[in-house]
């Protein structure tokens, strides 16, 4: 059954019909295969050496079984790294002080964040850790909070050596820090389940004692058993009541200090009036006590309660924004010259360090020696690399793409602009004013009606005596308290989180609902949420016989749009293509390359190269470069022999469903912006073909100018919508009214946003919209029901119809139809 | 005297009982990590078929 899994199997991409390609995935991530790696006659095909090693591994130790896995969730392996890093920091003994605990007898432990856990077949593969990696004893793994607890013998490996396994299948370790907040939040879950056990146990079996005491009213019951049963109810009640119960009183002591109605208060009212005449009446032996009720409304209540609990935890479980977005190892150079590699946590202002290619620099500096080239996306979301020289600023978190640079650290950490830009991050989240949910909106209203109706009733039936009309006043405080009602709107936002995160929309507060419910301004970020944030060859203009040369010329040259320009090339003239050799090549960063192939010198770079080189632009393609800029696409000059015979364009394609999603989402009544780091021609020209108006279009934003005209742009209190995928765009996420963050963003965004779309396109947002107003539809829906029941029962209650029996049969019912009601509701459920 | 006066306290104990139980499991960890379970139920199933292959008779 596995082996045909294992197999290569070939993925068919949308090509142009003039030629037919067949990519072969790779057998252990599914990625496609370079044309270079693939071996004749062989059934199992890899991309990179990383990912053969690791499937021979785990075929060698028998774990083939993971693929199987995989392929039964839905998901792919992590493509494997190879790794030319040895982890030494984890063996370090401060390492070791703060975060290794010491079972004994030769048992350690350690609790780690693992970059890339993402679905079950994960949890499979890090539990063998054991197998994998000899001296592992145990790989325990949770899932929310991508959290790893290995125990290992120190006597037979080093932790180092269990890091460095793991980073081979493709799972980076981090330490788990914040162990206080973790120890704070396992306490509350812990007292949260202890509650909902108490008022469970004690709701099951005062209701069973309540089945005997209504049974006793029909077919008869001795007193003294009667009065036995009634003082067990009263038992349990009253533990229910003063140990779980307490949340409410505590909850109603806090509403009350701060004057804002709240559900509590009501509720609290009901408990203490329900307990108080239950006593009583249960000393009294005669009257109705009402604990059965009492309890089973404390357990209802609190099952809402714990989900709301598990929503948060299940948000505020993520990996730290720095950490995830600075390397954790530099390399310094010493005073002798020597260079050694530390954790750059112990970087400090002065330090040299060295960034190689392909590294990402680890603190704010200076530039001493080295010109390359920056990708500098993470804080100006511009998808091109920028040219640094010595003398220059580099900041942290930015990845060197072309050559060595040795940096001045000028700033690290909390103080780097990284730092700084997430400090905001935080504050901004922890800024947002907390939103009163329908529900306690609505019980806030409810409570004066009650007390209102309490006062009428007893007015009422005064003349037919205290004792009945405090009865019947009692019976009404008890069946209008909304059980139904404080049960509806978690249940509902919890069935219907659910539901959104099958359809990959993850969706962290249970507030978002309300929020997306009145129309405003919506920003998108141009890259990764309108277009595939992928370079791509535009346009060809001029002599095509010398497209192989340049092929053979930008392959090997780390630079995005080479690269671009060099893929696109292959996919257009195809695999079979004759590259020839070139003989000689000499790259100047951010300039262009130059070289020799059979004896023709070609130049392949920006105008100013060409200018450089001695080579005249003449006029043939101005006009053709004028509108390629005018496009926003980026020109790259190509020349043979000191002469110029063609022009490329490069650029960002469209994403196909942009235009009808934002015509929908107009529709609908949003307003749409575009807010974009990337050159004001590029965004102008995207707005300009998904008809946003030029006013809106804003380009060359810095991050902290997003979210200030996230912030600013519309009159206070009105709603603003920001959706974005990258680091820059964090700030403006959390800023606004709704921060969406879109497939493939990072994880600062991630973290900043309420909302995740986990597919790429603008599809998922309009279902975000839609689904959103179907559940806020399905939450009236469910207040209205309780609420008619509430109405229904506090007319019988004045009425004075209220018999025991019917309580005990209202109460439950309309817990059960909210209920029905929030599991059936039709929320993002997937169109045929 | 009825049985109900022995059974009732009984029941009680009973009640007690249980949630030192519950107390238990909560305490010790059990009811931390609500996701992962769920899935690691699956897997035991797929790495003990093969072992049962290995281990059983082959005929």
């Amino acid at each position: 059954m596995t082996t045909s899994l294992l197999l290569p199997s070939p993925v068919s991409r949308p090509t142009s019909q003039s030629q037919k390609k067949v990519v072969v995935a790779c057998t252990h991530c599914q990625l496609p295969v370079p044309s270079g790696l693939l071996v004749q006659g062989v059934s199992e095909q890899f991309c990179c050496t990383g990912c053969q090693t690791v499937s021979r591994l785990l075929h060698a130790e028998g774990l083939e079984a993971f693929y199987a896995i995989c392929d039964q969730v839905a998901s792919k392996p992590l493509q494997a790294r190879s790794i030319n890093d040895d982890f030494t920091e984890f063996d370090d003994a401060g390492f070791h002080a703060s975060y290794v605990r010491d079972l004994g007898q030769n048992i350690k432990e350690v609790k780690i964040i693992l970059e890339g856990i993402h679905c079950a077949a994960c949890v499979w593969l890090i539990e063998k850790l054991p197998v994998l990696c000899h001296g592992v004893l145990d790989a325990r793994v949770q899932l929310m909070g991508q959290q790893a607890t290995i125990r290992w013998n120190p006597e037979q490996t080093r932790l180092s050596l269990v890091a460095k396994s793991l980073a081979q299948l493709g799972y980076l370790a981090h330490p788990a820090t914040d162990e206080r907040r973790v120890a704070v939040q396992q306490r509350e879950n812990h007292s949260h389940l202890l509650n909902l056990g108490i008022a469970g146990l004690c709701a099951g079996n005062a209701m069973l004692l309540a089945f005997a005491l209504y049974g006793g009213l029909f077919d008869g019951i001795s007193p003294e058993h009667a009065t036995l049963l009634r003082w067990v109810s009263a038992f349990l009640g009253i533990i229910a009541l003063v140990w779980p119960g307490s949340t409410f009183f505590r909850g109603a002591w806090q509403a009350l200090r701060t004057r804002t109605p709240h559900m509590d208060v009501s509720l609290s009212i009901g408990l203490a009036a329900g307990a108080i005449m239950g006593v009583i009446n249960t000393v009294l032996g005669t009257g109705e006590i009402y604990f059965d009720s009492l309890c089973m409304l404390i357990f209802v209540l609190l099952i809402g309660r714990y989900l709301q609990f598990r929503q948060q935890r299940r948000a505020a479980e993520s990996l730290s924004l720095l950490r995830s977005l600075t390397p954790r190892i530099a390399q310094r150079v010493q005073p002798d010259g020597q260079i050694v590699r530390v954790p750059t946590s112990s970087l400090r202002p002065g330090d040299e360090v060295e960034v190689r290619v392909g590294d990402l620099v680890p603190a704010d500096g200076i530039i001493l020696t080295g010109r390359s080239t920056l990708d500098q996306s993470l804080l100006t979301g511009e998808s091109v690399g920028v040219v640094i020289e010595p003398g220059q600023i580099v900041t942290a978190g930015a990845t060197n793409l072309s050559a060595a640079l040795r940096v001045r650290v000028a700033a690290i950490g909390k103080s780097s602009r990284i730092g700084r830009l997430m400090d905001l991050v935080e504050s901004v989240s922890l800024a947002r004013a907390p939103i009163i949910e329908l529900a306690n909106r609505i019980s806030g209203v409810f409570l004066y009606v009650v007390l209102f109706l309490a006062c009428c009733t007893l007015a009422l039936w005064w003349s037919a005596g205290p004792e009945t009309a405090l009865n019947h006043v009692i019976a009404l405080l008890i069946v209008a308290c909304p059980c139904a009602l404080g049960l509806a709107t978690p249940m509902t936002i919890a069935i219907a989180q659910g539901r959104a995160a099958r359809q990959k929309i993850l969706i962290r507060q249970s507030d978002v609902f309300e929020r997306l419910q009145d129309k405003g301004m919506l920003w998108l970020d141009k890259t990764g949420t309108l277009t595939e944030g992928k370079v791509k060859m535009k346009a060809w203009h001029g002599n095509k016989e010398i497209m192989p040369h340049v092929i053979a010329l930008e392959t090997g040259i780390v630079h995005p749009l080479a690269q671009a320009l060099c893929q696109s090339l292959r996919e257009r003239l195809g695999e079979q293509v004759a590259v020839p050799t070139v003989q000689e090549q000499t790259y100047e960063a951010g300039m262009g390359v130059h070289g020799k192939i059979n004896h023709l010198t070609l130049h392949v770079g920006t105008q100013a190269f060409l200018i450089k080189h001695g080579i005249e632009i003449g006029m043939e393609h101005t006009g053709q470069v004028e509108e390629y800029l005018e496009q926003g696409w980026t020109p790259v000059y190509l020349a043979s022999q000191g002469k110029l015979l063609a022009v490329a364009a490069l650029g960002d394609t469209l994403r196909p469903e942009a235009y009808s999603s934002l015509e929908t989402l107009r529709k609908q009544g949003w307003q749409i912006g575009i807010l974009s780091g990337d050159h004001q021609a590029v965004v102008s020209h995207i707005a300009r073909q998904l008809d946003v108006p030029a006013e809106l279009a804003r380009g060359d934003v810095l991050p902290e100018e997003k979210m200030t005209i996230v912030k600013n742009f519309l009159p206070q209190g009105q709603k603003v919508v920001m959706v974005g995928d990258g680091v820059n765009d964090a700030a403006a996420l959390a800023a606004a009214s709704v921060g969406i963050a879109v497939h493939g963003g990072a994880e600062a965004a991630l973290q900043a946003a309420p909302v995740y779309l986990g597919r790429p396109g603008l599809e998922p947002l309009v279902e975000l919209f839609d689904g959103s107003k179907r559940t806020l539809n399905a939450i009236r829906r469910g207040l209205i029901v309780s609420l008619a029941y509430n109405l229904t029962a506090i007319g019988l209650a004045i009425a004075g119809c209220i018999t025991p029996l019917v309580a005990a049969i209202l109460m439950p019912i309309s817990s059960l139809t909210v209920t029905l009601l929030a599991i059936r509701q039709h929320t993002f459920t997937r169109k045929p | 005297m009825s049985v109900m006066y022995l059974a009732l306290p009984i029941a009680l104990l009973l009640v007690g009982a249980a949630f030192m139980a519950f107390r238990w499991t909560v305490r010790s960890g059990q009811l931390d990590d609500l996701d992962t379970p769920a899935y690691r139920a699956l897997f035991d199933d797929e790495s003990a078929s093969p072992k049962q292959k290995d281990s059983g008779d082959p005929f």
